[in-house]
């Protein structure tokens, strides 16, 4: 989409001569009823991004932050006058007022925190995606808590049109079979395991994007109940038990006691 | 006609039979319907009279072309001491019409591509298709069926179905709709049209642009508008565009949600009003006054909102740039009211009269107005006010285009002027 290159371009241009506004806001769905495992997962990602920089903000929720996104993508970071969506682009952002969590690394590692960064976004967000709308049993879910803050006949129309539409997006992953998508997080998640090995953090010795990253799609995924189809995903994830130990440590590191 | 004596009007007079030619589709018993107040005739003014009506409501069918009303004296065998013959000679509409027409709305020119089938079902009834394309990313839909019901009420059911999408650049979005609507229309006392109507409408707002400011971006998304509509007209002007006398006057009350269904919520009255005054040497004084309110703080967006502000409403600003404004786009408000007073007069040198002085007019005016979010009464008592002076054109008296030069008298900080030369061309105007 160009003119959502121009919009990043062009905040990070003009943003970079304002601070950080006090009051930044994070719009997303309705965590309780409405919003979908790939969106509680990359807003809890922004969100500990944010505390990991220092950076204050307010979440707010709203039905239609899918619309007020410019990118279709959610959350949405409101800081003064500028509105951007996507973990990347907004950590371009804060990067362009002086804050940068991964300045410290060499530039091998920084290339690997990229390949790294990069295969855990195309993953799992293409997982949560087809385990929420291409699964029938989890499309069954997910049509209800779409729907379910329009009134009928959009609460029908809605999820039918944007099934479509994420199919076309994600593409291949549309037509794979539940065991192969299994088998790509399963080996995503163990060639982020051996990375992390016994360190703290992924990359030096502060967390970094990535880990926020790695945190909200492993929190969101661990915590899937038990019977929906991301369970399967869950009962990967606790094998791992490094992977574990990394979610807990950015939960009571940053989010003392606000997370269930 | 031989004799002073023969007065016809008084004469007593008999219809004996009616008679229709070249009737083809149109079933007999709405024939019989418009013209059965003939045989009840006592005298030939009575015979005329009733004539014009059957005519009338005939015509009003939708299904001729043309309509030409004979009276002859009856000679048939059965024929009555003053008994007379009335004819009615057709032409019906063919089966299937259609064709490409330019339409001219909101500053935009549009090109519409239609297919009629007209009386389809013989009593009046016609299906209608239509799609539009406009010169600012505008398009649109609908398919419309339609069916009159004879008699004094004019009244006619109307059911349609369709979709529009354009660009509001002065609101920074874009908006697609799709609805059904159902609609009766009749006529009360003479002159007095209602139209009763709901309406289902499903409104999907984007961003239009990079730089959406936060205030219409939080109104993007999908919302469902379901609607009661009342609009009650009277309408004793001479001409839509350029009128010399009469007034009109339009009523408009808006119910949506409630118990409707939706998640669009509001009450909305609206008044528009006109007066034109004849005087001396072919001037026209046309006085005009609108005003609409809407209930603050329930559930709606801005594209139910009102607006003002444009080269055809309060001249001398932006197209919508009057009331509250955010970042250069226009957020609308809930209660208005503008005034307009136009003193029209026809081109200096009278050459042209009666041909193309017929469609031009000189005017110099006064407009002003004011918008609000809720009913904030010193806003409302603090009016935006422009004058100027300019040429209309009336193009076949359905659209009209202005071009002026007008001045902004007074206007609040916010509001987006735009003082000289403007251009206009519309439907409705101020």
């Amino acid at each position: 989409m160009g003119t959502t290159l121009l919009q990043e371009a062009w905040a990070v241009e003009v943003g970079s001569r304002e601070p950080w506004a006090e009051d930044s806001k994070l719009y997303q769905p309705i965590e309780e009823t409405q919003a979908q495992c790939n969106e509680k997962a990359q807003s809890l990602a922004v969100q500990s991004y944010l505390r990991m920089c220092g950076l204050d903000h307010v979440v707010e929720q709203r039905p239609n932050a899918e619309f007020i996104s410019p990118t279709g993508s959610v959350p949405v970071l409101q800081c003064g006058s500028f509105v951007l969506a996507d973990l990347d682009s907004i950590v371009g952002f804060v990067a362009s007022k002086g804050i940068c969590l991964t300045s410290n690394l060499s530039a091998a590692e920084n290339a690997d925190h990229a390949a790294y960064f990069s295969l855990v976004q195309t993953v799992f967000d293409n997982a949560e995606l087809y385990f929420s709308w291409v699964v029938p049993n989890g499309y069954e879910v997910t049509w209800k808590r779409y729907g379910s803050v329009y009134p009928w006949p959009l609460s029908d129309i809605l999820p039918w049109s944007k099934r479509r539409a994420v199919k076309r997006a994600i593409k291949d992953w549309a037509d794979k079979q539940e065991r192969d998508v299994l088998e790509e997080i399963d080996s995503c998640l163990f060639a982020l395991s051996e990375r992390l090995a016994e360190r703290e953090w992924f990359f030096g010795s502060k967390p970094t994007e990535l880990d926020a990253l790695v945190f909200g799609h492993l929190y969101v995924l661990a915590g899937e109940s038990d019977g929906t189809p991301g369970s399967k995903v869950s009962s990967l994830i606790r094998k791992y038990d490094n992977l574990m130990n990394i979610c807990s440590r950015v939960k009571n590191t940053y989010f003392k006691g606000s997370l269930t | 006609m031989d004799g002073d004596q023969f007065f016809p009007g008084v004469q007593p007079a008999r219809v004996d039979k009616v008679h229709f030619e070249n009737v083809g589709r149109t079933k007999n018993d709405v024939l019989a319907k418009a013209v059965q107040t003939l045989m009840d005739c006592t005298t030939f003014t009575e015979i005329l009279l009733k004539c014009a009506e059957a005519r009338r409501q005939l015509d009003q069918l939708g299904a001729f072309k043309r309509i030409d009303v004979e009276i002859q004296t009856s000679k048939s065998p059965g024929a009555t001491e003053h008994g007379y013959e009335v004819i009615f000679d057709v032409e019906e509409k063919k089966t299937i019409s259609g064709g490409v027409n330019g339409l001219v709305a909101n500053n935009e020119g549009t090109m519409v591509m239609g297919a009629q089938l007209p009386n389809v079902g013989g009593r009046g009834e016609f299906i209608q298709a239509q799609v539009q394309y406009g010169t600012k990313h505008s398009s649109g839909f609908n398919i419309t069926a339609s069916k009159p019901f004879l008699g004094k009420r004019n009244s006619r059911f109307t059911v349609a179905a369709y979709e529009e999408a354009a660009d509001y650049p002065w609101n920074a979005f874009r908006e697609r709709i799709r609805g059904v609507l159902a609609e009766y229309s009749f006529r009360s006392l003479p002159s007095i049209d209602h139209s009763l109507r709901w309406e289902g409408v499903w409104r999907e707002l984007n961003p239009l642009g990079i730089t959406v400011p936060f205030p219409v971006r939080e109104q993007m998304g999908h919302s469902l508008k379901s609607a009661l509509k009342h609009i009650m007209t009277i309408d004793t002007t001479d001409n839509p565009v350029l009128p010399t006398e009469g007034f009109s006057l339009r009523v408009c009350s808006e119910v949506a949600g409630h118990n409707l269904g939706g998640d669009i919520r509001f009450v909305k009255n609206e008044l528009e009003h006109q007066m034109n005054f004849s005087l001396f040497n072919d001037l026209v004084l046309q006085l005009t006054a609108n005003a609409g309110h809407m209930t603050p703080n329930e559930q709606h967006n801005i594209s139910d909102k009102f607006f003002l502000g444009g080269p055809l409403g309060l001249r001398g600003f932006k197209l919508r740039g009057v009331g509250p404004q955010c970042e250069g786009a226009s957020l609308g408000g809930t209660t208005y009211w503008s005034t307009g007073c136009h003193l029209y007069s026809p081109l200096p040198f009278r050459r042209g009269h009666g041909y193309i002085g017929e469609y031009l007019r000189l005017h110099g005016f006064v407009t002003a107005g004011s918008l609000s979010e809720g009913v904030d009464s010193a806003k409302l008592q603090d009016p935006s006010v422009s004058a100027g002076l300019g040429v209309v054109l009336s193009l076949g008296h359905q659209v009209r285009i202005e071009l002026n030069y007008a001045v902004p008298l007074r206007h609040q900080r916010s509001d987006r002027t735009n003082s000289g030369l403007q251009f206009g061309m519309g439907m409705a105007f101020l």
